[in-house]
């Protein structure tokens, strides 16, 4: 054996002896324990630890109980005793990250999921040699055909009531192509990717600028057979406001691009995919800063007055020369010390990205904060306005009971408190997939998390599991509750009873005390649970429909409007259906009237009963199912409004073709009425392509702008939504 | 609950205690906890009605428990936070640490699948194949573990000086 490893070996050496030494005492209490397995045992383990033999037992009741047992605050135990036997078992813990130490120890930490490294990158490039800055380059970014040079700048004062991205939580903005300040519209078209800003006056609109991106070629060497080129794409993405500044995001891909001059020859190198921000002035929307991050966007979100955006970053799997995420201020690049690097031992065992997070503080003054952990690959975020909880899918874990070996996939959740510096705080783990964001909530200091996912159950036999299994799928609910030291503690969950078997999980929704839960497999049960007492979740109600509700959308506290599917009774999709249920009653939830449904064109719409029928040869592109954002909502008036496109097949012969047409369609509800979800807008055009298309709506007082990439129509509220105004582009 | 007797049960503890001891210690390193996380991993021992085709089975078992167990622990045992601090003050004024406590206190700080398979092997005196059973991982992962967390500790050890 080396020295090294006889040094290793001798390490344990250094493991300092036990100090407690009796099975008897052990054999006794364990006897004693089953023996009184209803007796309520609450000690703390914050007591002494060295006692006389005594206490010793006593101490380890206590610590026994805190160990196995949830201790709900009545004093009651959970007598759910179970083995844990995979070693891989994630806990609802902790997580204590750890600074990495070096470069060589980063990458030791970065070849982890079998990656080769591949340090000859560079040299794989079959082009002439011509030398490469190490810049991304610098994007395109200016203003095209600006329509007025003259900046008309109004601080808006008016309080009248304007449209707000259709968010998650109160007070934490998320990104969308349409954001309303006061009388100011800014509205980037998916189709043209320009971005609008408009200034609204009632029925008049204006654009006072227009901003557009695009594609950039600029010579970074030249020798005499070739030349270099660094290309740079950008299109925009999505944007906030604050006080001071209109912050844009765009995605940027750069590339080297080489001619040869000899023989025509083009080579292209070097990929790679830049999330941006271009912070603008507000009021004279001249660029004051771009930050061009590292890695993949997972999402942003705006509080106050501070920008957090987190991405993922495994940029090193094609080039370990990028194993440090670098990113851009103002085209000055930013390298992070490998001592600002953390990583946590206890929080899944693959690290196969980063997730860097950077906090920009939009002051006066723009400062920019940056984070890295590794950690595996993050799915989606929640965020609260003190915390941050990153999701991802994590390996399985198993369970032993009466000989049955119960393996579940599992969620973790990563969390962090992002007040002042950001940083992680604790790791929770739910059995199941969080599949969505809505699917997690905090609410006074309880964390809950609704997941689904599939079980493998293997029954003992003859000493061994065999390998054939049965499996099944879960949907549960699981709550935590933050304790004194900022940690989450499991204190209840339901695991029976949401859906019959075979149902998966579709959405869920959480208000105050109030958890609205979708599962589907053939009919729509939509559940009622009364979260009142936080320690034990109940199910009071369940509703049966066809079909199945993809977004919950709360109308005040009584009611809900679901978007999703119609179904037949095989449960096989048969369109779009928007439909009110009335949850004032948590012992009794109803569908109210009739709901909408966009019938694909193979269902005879007459043998739908007590529905609004509309029908087409197919109806497509119902985003608010995948994409809530793009809801207008309105529910102080009870108002919304969505877009929807249908397909038909038009002529015949060899003039026959599919019409596109697109609908944008706003609602009023009326609790009242045997129809309570009243059209009061339906607007129709023919589309072209995919984004040719209303996109959204929003408002600014009793005004609606209906947006499109050709044009903003103006629209009065009165019974109905009435034209008024028109702005083409 | 384990059908065993008092004296049987002594045999099995202390054949196994100090193995389960010395894993628990790599995660919680003090004393306290890792005597609770032995007493812990006995109790589910005796509570269990697992049947173990063989002896190695059995062992296998207990280590899997132990390194489950001793996961959950260290994270609620940040409620002990003070205590630990108190111990690392301890060890800092006593300042007699030698090179086994430094590599030690290298294996003790290194992500936990690569701690997992440096105490199995070098510890415990297990195989590769029995750790990759142990771990639920195949043997060529586990050898890639290996290999990887002695780099993690000689790249650790150069930065240390």
């Amino acid at each position: 054996m080396d020295k090294f490893k006889e040094r290793i070996k001798n390490s344990k050496k250094a493991i300092e002896p036990s100090q407690k030494n009796n099975p008897n005492q052990l054999y006794q209490l364990n006897k004693f324990k089953m023996a009184n397995k209803k007796s309520k045992f609450n000690l703390s383990l914050g007591l002494n630890f060295v006692l006389v033999t005594t206490l010793v037992i006593v101490l380890t009741i206590g610590g026994i109980g805190l160990f196995n047992n949830k201790v709900e605050p009545n004093g009651k135990e959970n007598q759910n005793n179970q083995s844990v036997i995979n070693p891989n078992t994630p806990t609802t813990n902790t997580g204590d990250f750890i600074k990495v130490n070096s470069l060589q120890e980063l990458k030791i930490l970065l070849s982890d999921g079998n990656l080769e490294f591949n340090d000859s990158f560079d040299e794989d490039l079959d082009s002439p040699e011509v030398e490469v800055p190490t810049s991304p380059g610098e994007p395109s970014y200016g203003i095209v055909g600006g329509v007025s040079p003259d900046i008309d700048v109004i601080i808006p004062s008016i309080k009248e009531e304007v449209y707000e991205t259709n968010t998650q939580v109160n007070g934490v903005d998320e990104a969308d192509i349409v954001k309303v300040n006061g009388k100011f519209i800014y509205y980037i078209s998916r189709k043209t990717k320009m971005l609008h800003i408009l200034k609204t006056n009632e029925e008049q609109v204006t654009e006072i600028k227009n901003y557009s991106f695009g594609k950039e070629e600029v010579v970074i060497s030249e020798n005499e057979e070739a030349i270099a080129y660094r290309v740079t794409e950008t299109t925009l993405n999505d944007m906030y406001y604050t006080d001071l500044y209109l912050i844009v995001s765009a995605d940027a891909e750069t590339y080297t691009k080489v001619t040869t001059k000899s023989q025509n020859g083009t080579y292209t190198s070097e990929y790679q995919n830049i999330s941006e921000y271009h912070i603008y002035d507000i009021n004279t929307y001249e660029l004051v800063k771009k930050i061009q991050t590292a890695g993949n966007n997972v999402s942003t979100r705006l509080v106050g007055n501070e920008l957090i955006i987190v991405n993922n970053y495994n940029d090193y799997k094609k080039n370990m020369n990028l194993m440090l995420p670098r990113y851009f201020v103002d085209d000055v690049m930013i390298e992070p010390l490998v001592s600002t690097i953390y990583y946590c031992p206890f929080f899944g065992s693959n690290i196969n990205s980063y997730v860097i997070i950077y906090k920009v503080i939009l002051n006066n003054k723009i400062e920019i904060k940056d984070y890295y952990f590794l950690t595996p690959y993050i799915r989606n975020l929640y965020a609260t306005k003190d915390k941050l909880y990153l999701i991802r899918y994590s390996g399985s874990i198993s369970e032993t009971k009466d000989n049955l070996l119960t393996s579940y996939n599992t969620s973790k959740v990563l969390v962090f408190d992002y007040e002042d510096e950001i940083k992680p705080v604790d790791v929770v783990t739910v059995k199941g997939r969080i599949n969505d964001k809505y699917w997690i909530d905090e609410y006074e200091g309880f964390l809950r998390i609704a997941s689904t996912g599939s079980k493998n159950e293997q029954k003992l036999l003859a000493g061994k599991y065999p390998y054939s299994s049965s499996s099944s799928i879960f949907n549960y609910l699981t709550i935590f509750k933050l304790d004194s030291d900022g940690k989450y503690q499991e204190i209840s969950s339901i695991t029976e009873g949401l859906g019959e078997i075979g149902e998966t999980m579709y959405s869920a929704r959480f208000n105050g005390n109030r958890a609205t839960v979708v599962t589907f497999k053939q009919t729509d049960p939509l559940y009622y649970i009364d979260l009142t007492d936080h320690y034990h979740p109940v199910i009071t109600s369940e509703l049966k429909i066809s079909g199945f509700t993809v977004y919950q959308h709360p109308y005040n506290e009584n009611y809900v409007i679901g978007f999703g599917y119609e179904a037949n009774s095989s449960g096989v999709t048969k369109g779009y259906k928007i439909a009110l249920f009335d949850v004032s009653d948590k012992y009794n939830i109803k569908q109210v009237g009739k709901p909408h449904v966009f019938i694909y064109g193979s269902i005879d719409a007459a043998s739908l009963i007590n529905v609004n029928a509309h029908t087409a040869d197919y109806y497509y592109g119902f985003e608010v199912i995948s994409n809530p954002k793009v809801l207008l909502s309105n529910m102080s008036k009870g108002i919304f409004g969505f877009s929807i496109n249908s397909r038909d097949y038009v002529g015949s012969g060899s003039s026959s073709k599919y019409r596109h047409t697109n609908r944008y369609i706003v609602m009023k509800i009326d609790v009242n009425s045997d129809d309570p979800l009243k059209i009061i807008l339906d607007e129709k055009h023919e589309a072209t392509s995919y984004h040719d298309y209303y996109e959204r709506m929003v408002f600014v007082g009793n005004y609606y702008y209906l947006l499109s990439s050709e044009s903003v129509k103006v629209y009065q509220l009165n019974n109905k939504l009435d034209l008024v105004g028109n702005l083409s582009f | 609950m384990r059908k065993i007797s008092n004296e049987a049960f002594n045999e099995l503890y202390y054949q196994y205690k100090p193995m389960i001891y010395n894993i628990a210690y790599t995660y919680v390193h003090n004393v306290h906890d890792a005597d609770d996380i032995v007493q812990e991993v006995f109790l589910k021992y005796l509570k269990s009605t697992e049947e173990f085709a063989g002896k190695n089975n059995e062992k296998y078992w207990l280590i899997r428990v132990t390194i489950n167990t001793a996961k959950s622990f260290v994270t609620s045992s940040w409620r002990k936070k003070v205590i630990l601090d108190e111990e690392t003050i301890d060890k800092q004024k006593n300042n007699d640490s030698d090179s086994n406590d430094d590599l030690f206190e290298i294996i003790y700080s290194l992500p936990r699948k690569y701690k997992e398979v440096i105490v199995l092997y070098y510890y415990e005196d297990l195989m590769i194949a029995e750790i990759a059973s142990i771990l639920s991982i195949s043997q060529s992962a586990c050898k890639k573990r290996l290999e990887r967390a002695r780099n993690l500790i000689r790249a650790r050890e150069v930065k240390n000086g």
